[in-house]
């Protein structure tokens, strides 16, 4: 993305000059006796003599004011001849803002395919079958417009904003990638790996990883909510899953589009009918089924081992309701008083227990279906258990004696003006009917919240905090360093699962990445095994391959890891059968580091500029790791099935850069070792692999190809996980060079 | 809630201040959306925004009030003129210390209970803190305006400021600062503006050593604040729900009887004249390789060069079809942006890049140049330049929907100009910018003018 001035431009740099909304200095640090979330920032002692405003003439907190209907603009709703219905809300503003909501979300997916309807969203507004991608970016920043797109768990949203005068852009371009997607495998390889650049940004935010846990730990792995997308999922999403998605969701009769401008309303129709008339109506996709929501489990603590965290985050899940719920206000509302603002329950019970560097939060999921509650908190690591069992206490203390009536007033009050508030502009407002149209409400459900809500009563919360609440049945998560988590769960007598920060978050892929389950019927694995060995022989042969006495190559190499780049050189030079050298000289030779296997040992030599060398064994796991690379290597894995007990196990077919692959799953005899390779079908040649280490998923892809020694190489070889992407472009490639077995003997120095 | 990109020297005090009806928006559009040499200069034209109104109470505070009559909000904020160029010798960080020190307690108001109050009616309460200005600024429910005022007026000169206070801001500043560190694009800037400003503070206010901050005491911070925290130095922002006599009224009620000097505080910074740059300047930034950052001086926000400096920088990168988006396309770019920073004083075109790994940084800095070069010889295709004219200009009114959007933008017309109003002839002016202006603009972009950062390995090797 290349953009000038705009906000969501490279974030850091955005931070550093605090130039947009949201970024740098916007948060105001808060102080001891400040009950706000207080984020990362370390604070200072709390203030002494707080008392020394006793008896002084304060301002006085505000009253409570009596609850009223909001101010509604005029609100005009028709319905296009292909069923697309709209909502046009009049507004005075020089700007025509645009948003599509479209009944097809993340509930709508399969578990395989997680991913799809971001996929879909970012793949829709890249093209369309009558302009490219930068005919249509080119067409609609001419006019002045923004596009959009997004998925979330219920519907995906497109939007547009443009100046008034440009109206027709927005509502043409909509119209035309809706009605003529053209959707190619190209723009969804892109989409792709956008969303996939999202996913690794999440997993590498903490609190986004918690969340992403707590919905896995809480709903499992068989419900819909409880699946997270993965590279893996967003692999096997090919062109037809898209246009499946498409013909079957994106349809006019399953969506509402919210126009927010000062046009004439007669005028507007004609406009929507002409531009998004050629959206025809489809044939619905058929329902899916779906299991039962989790039934109670107690309590389940999940630990995300992030060695060295200084700090940490803790997510407790319960089950909520759904939005039609007659609960569901009330239940709003109790989370509310329970951690929506600076006087909640956590908020106090965090200031006066743990201190500032503490804070706890709760929300409410708003879904037609049933979604989660979830408590939020952020802590020291080693203040991360207390935080927790302080935030159960609470909420055990609100399902056993529910709200005073002091408690009910307030959360009310703050919730109807917070409503109020949030509609600082027309297009807000909007948002706002169009969310509640997607759930079969009218204009009322916004306009009169603030009555609804101050209609709750604290017999009433009391209720409601009995039936919906739980002390006890909780999933838990916590993320922070796993040793020190650990050390206090212990000593409180809890049990629980760790996982490292790595791992796949759905237990049946951490399950997968440790011991690969491989079933195939003999006539699926006959076929694998054809297609691997017609790889094989495309590669070199199996004769050539087998014989190989050694590898050598050199290569320019780029790394990138959380956001930083590093350059330089690696050599690997491998001596078949168990010997293994991989020499990294990065920075201009100002860090060097060395790692060997040889036969059943290890080491590892590392140094920077001004320091001593560093020579470090290896423990068992890492050598058992070293093997697992010789056993994968790009040079060898093709020789693999063929090894006595190896096995074979086809998978469903991807897309890789828009090239369809076979996908089929190698693993060795003792069970411990397995890739997934990814054969082109057309070409015949194995052009990528994914493989776990150490509890880490990682995907390799190759290209480049060149004849050396009659063995076909990948000269161009990438290699991402979440932790580290490595581009290699390999110059020297020798196969049975001459190698000195003294490199592989570890050095004397410490 | 007061967003930073008001308080940053940014592209333009952009606005509009006479109620219009849509068909002249219209006729301002579609002038914007004309052949860029077909657009001879004229007056501005205005749109349907909401009317200014400025006035001035006896102690010297300015007012600036806009009524959105449909608005269920109002933003209250309160511009100050001060900024990091204030800060004195030796103690860089004493005006951010303010972003978090307007929370922590006054005569009045315990700490914390600014924002717990404007929480309280459903509100949101925030501050922040640049080179030039600080802006604090609440939105609350319309009928909760004078709740607003009365916080505002109470810490504008009823601050306590204790030890402790002052620590914990200080501790702020500098959890701030690491945070801002780790990111090599903020390094390079801060490394840019260094070797960019010889002269200004601002070469030395993005931001503060930890022995300058640590140096700062609670008689500093009060020195500070009676000197700048004064009604003759502020701008009251009211924008929103609420009707132009009950305004006046609760804003007089609130702020008229807070006494003050009368007249503006002395500026550190004032009269002081950043040498032209006649060379071009050159650092390279070990940590953080594949960064190219190139940085120009431009006008300051009084001259009205900097609407065509403006719309270069759109016509550079306003969007993926831009000029710069073919760096990306040509794949020796991860992402290119930059920033227009328009100033009180002499402000910085700044562009930047991200070296893909088949990239160099300095081969980027060499295509941006190539870039403003071409540019400078041909000037922008009349395309393009209604492009940007309409990017600009949608931006702005998007942006000015929304009380706190709007109000931030008569904040920010205050502190480049002195006059909020300012913001009625922004988008018009801008309208009337030829191509032949831009072409001059990018000419001033030379390379021997240029402050350079190329962002490198660690340790200073090679990439």
């Amino acid at each position: 993305m290349t953009r000038w001035l705009r906000c969501a431009a490279l974030a850091p740099l955005v931070a550093v000059l605090a130039a947009c909304p949201g970024a740098g200095s916007t948060t105001v640090a808060t102080l001891p006796s400040d009950g706000a979330i207080p984020g990362d920032r370390p604070r200072g002692k709390p203030a002494a003599g707080a008392d020394a405003w006793v008896g002084r003439d304060l301002i006085a907190a505000p009253a409570a004011v009596a609850p009223r209907p909001l101010v509604m603009p005029a609100i005009r709703r028709f319905t296009l001849p292909n069923g697309l219905a709209v909502i046009a809300v009049a507004a005075e503003v020089p700007v025509v803002t645009f948003q599509l909501g479209i009944r097809a979300g993340r509930r709508h997916e399969t578990r395989d395919k997680t991913g799809l309807a971001s996929v879909t969203a970012a793949a829709l507004i890249r093209g369309s079958a009558k302009r490219s991608r930068a005919q249509l970016d080119a067409a609609a920043e001419a006019a002045g417009a923004a596009l959009s797109a997004s998925a979330s768990y219920e519907v995906t949203l497109l939007g547009c904003s443009v100046p008034q005068v440009d109206a027709s852009t927005c509502a043409t371009i909509l119209g035309e990638v809706l009605a003529s997607p053209g959707i190619d495998g190209k723009r969804i390889e892109e989409a792709r790996a956008e969303v996939a650049r999202s996913l690794r940004q999440s997993r590498a935010d903490q609190g986004q990883l918690a969340g992403l846990h707590l919905q896995n730990a809480l709903w499992g792995d068989d419900h819909v909510r409880g699946w997270v997308a993965s590279e893996a999922s967003l692999a096997r999403i090919g062109q037809r899953d898209v246009a499946d998605w498409v013909r079957g969701r994106i349809r006019p009769d399953n969506a509402t589009l919210l126009v927010v401008g000062d046009l004439a309303p007669a005028a507007l129709e004609a406009q929507l009918r002409r531009a998004l008339g050629g959206w025809k109506k489809g044939a619905a996709a058929p329902a899916l089924g779906r299991v039962a929501d989790p039934t109670p489990r107690g309590l389940t603590i999940r630990v995300i081992d992030q060695p060295g965290a200084v700090r940490g985050q803790v997510r407790i899940g319960q089950l909520g309701v759904g939005h039609t719920d007659d609960d569901f206000l009330v239940l709003a509302l109790l989370n509310h008083a329970l951690g929506g603002s600076s006087s909640s329950r956590f908020a106090r019970a965090v200031r006066d227990k743990l201190g500032p560097a503490s804070s706890a939060s709760a929300s409410l999921d708003r879904n037609l279906e049933r979604g989660a509650q979830v408590a939020s908190g952020s802590a020291p690591t080693a203040q991360l258990v207390a935080l927790m069992r302080l935030m159960i206490d609470e909420i055990e203390r609100l399902r056993g004696r529910g709200l005073t009536d002091a408690e009910v007033d307030r959360a009310s009050s703050e919730m109807a003006s917070a409503h109020a508030v949030r509609f600082d502009s027309p297009v807000a407002l909007g948002e706002a009917l169009l969310a509640a149209a997607l759930h079969g409400r009218d204009e009322g459900a916004v306009r009169d919240f603030a009555i609804d809500v101050a209609t709750i009563d604290a017999a009433r919360a009391r209720a409601v905090a009995a039936r919906r609440l739980d002390g006890k049945d909780l999933a838990i998560v916590l993320i922070g360093d796993g040793a020190m988590i650990g050390r206090a769960l212990d000593d409180a007598g809890l049990t629980y699962e760790r996982i490292p920060v790595s791992a796949p978050i759905a237990a049946h892929e951490r399950a997968q990445a440790a011991v690969p389950a491989v079933a195939a019927t003999p006539a699926a694995e006959a076929a694998a095994r054809a297609v691997l060995d017609a790889a094989l022989k495309r590669k070199g042969g199996a004769e050539r391959l087998g014989k190989l006495r050694s590898i050598r190559w050199k290569a320019t190499a780029s790394l990138t890891m959380q956001g930083n780049k590093l350059s330089g050189v690696i050599e690997k030079r491998t001596v078949l059968p168990d010997k293994l050298r991989l020499d990294m000289t990065l920075d201009g030779g100002k860090v060097e580091v060395t790692t060997v296997l040889d036969g059943k040992r290890g080491w590892a030599r590392q140094s920077q500029a001004g320091g001593a060398a560093r020579v470090i064994d290896f423990p068992d796991a890492e050598v058992a790791a070293g093997r697992g690379q010789l056993w994968r290597d790009p040079e060898l894995v093709l020789l693999r099935h063929r090894e006595p007990g190896a096995k074979l196990a086809p998978e469903a077919d991807v897309e890789l850069d828009g090239v369809a692959c076979h996908a089929i799953r190698v693993t060795d005899q003792t069970g411990t070792r397995s890739a997934l390779l990814f054969v082109d079908k057309k070409a015949g040649r194995m052009i990528g692999m994914r493989y776990s280490e150490q509890g880490q998923t990682a995907e390799e892809r190759y290209a480049g190809w060149k004849k050396v020694g009659g063995v076909e190489v990948a000269h161009r070889r990438t290699t991402r996980s979440a932790d580290v992407d490595i581009t290699t472009t390999l110059g020297e490639v020798a196969f049975d060079g001459a190698i000195d077995a003294a490199v592989f003997a570890r050095p004397a120095t410490k | 809630m007061l967003r930073p990109a008001a308080l940053q020297p940014r592209p333009l005090a952009i606005g509009f201040a006479a109620m219009k009806p849509p068909l002249m928006v219209a006729a301002l559009l579609a002038a914007l959306g004309a052949p860029a040499e077909a657009q001879p200069a004229r007056p501005a034209p205005r749109a349907a925004l909401p009317a200014v109104e400025t006035w001035s109470l006896d102690n010297g505070l300015e007012v600036a009030f806009a009524a959105m009559p449909s608005s269920p909000v109002v933003s209250v904020q309160l511009w100050y003129r001060v900024g990091a160029v204030d800060d004195p010798a030796g103690k860089r960080g004493l005006a951010r210390v303010f972003e978090s020190l307007m929370f922590a307690g006054s005569g009045r108001v315990r700490p914390g209970d600014h924002r717990r109050f404007v929480e309280q009616v459903g509100g949101s309460a925030s501050g922040a803190v640049s080179e030039d200005v600080s802006a604090f600024a609440d939105t609350v429910p319309s009928e909760r305006l004078d709740l607003a005022l009365e916080l505002e007026a109470e810490r504008m000169r009823g601050l306590e400021i204790g030890e402790d206070a002052v620590q914990s801001a200080i501790a702020a500043v500098q959890a701030q600062q690491a945070q801002q560190a780790q990111s090599a694009l903020f390094r390079a800037y801060r490394a840019l503006t260094a070797a960019a400003f010889v002269q200004h503070p601002y070469g030395r206010a993005a931001a503060a050593p930890s022995e300058e901050l640590a140096a700062i005491g609670v008689r500093d911070v009060r020195a500070f604040y009676d000197a700048f925290y004064q009604p003759s130095n502020a701008l009251l922002v009211v924008v929103g729900g609420v009707e132009r006599e009950a305004a006046r009224a609760a804003i007089a009620r609130r702020f008229a009887a807070i006494p003050g000097p009368g007249k503006p505080p002395a500026r550190r910074a004032a009269g002081l004249v950043e040498p032209p740059q006649s060379a071009r300047r050159t650092a390279e930034l070990p940590g953080a390789d594949g960064v190219a950052m190139l940085g120009f001086h431009i006008p300051a926000a009084s001259d009205r060069d900097v609407y065509a400096y403006q719309l270069l920088g759109q016509i550079l990168d306003g969007g993926k079809s831009s000029r710069l988006g073919r760096l990306i396309a040509s794949e020796r770019a991860l992402d290119v942006g930059g920033q227009v920073l328009v100033r009180r004083d002499p402000g910085l075109f700044l562009v930047y890049a991200g070296a893909s790994a088949s990239g160099e940084p300095e081969a980027l800095a060499g295509a941006i140049g190539d870039e403003l070069a071409a540019l400078g010889k041909r000037g922008p295709t009349a395309a393009e330049l209604g492009r940007a004219k309409k990017q600009v200009a949608a931006t702005v009114l998007m942006t000015a929907q929304s009380a706190s959007g709007f109000g931030n933008q008569l904040g920010v017309a205050w502190s480049l100009t002195g006059k909020p109003a300012e913001v009625e002839r922004d988008l018009g002016d801008l309208a009337a910018v030829t191509a032949a202006q831009i072409k001059r603009a990018a000419q001033a972009l030379a390379p021997d003018r240029a402050t350079v950062v190329i962002g490198r390995p660690l340790q200073g090797g090679a990439r």
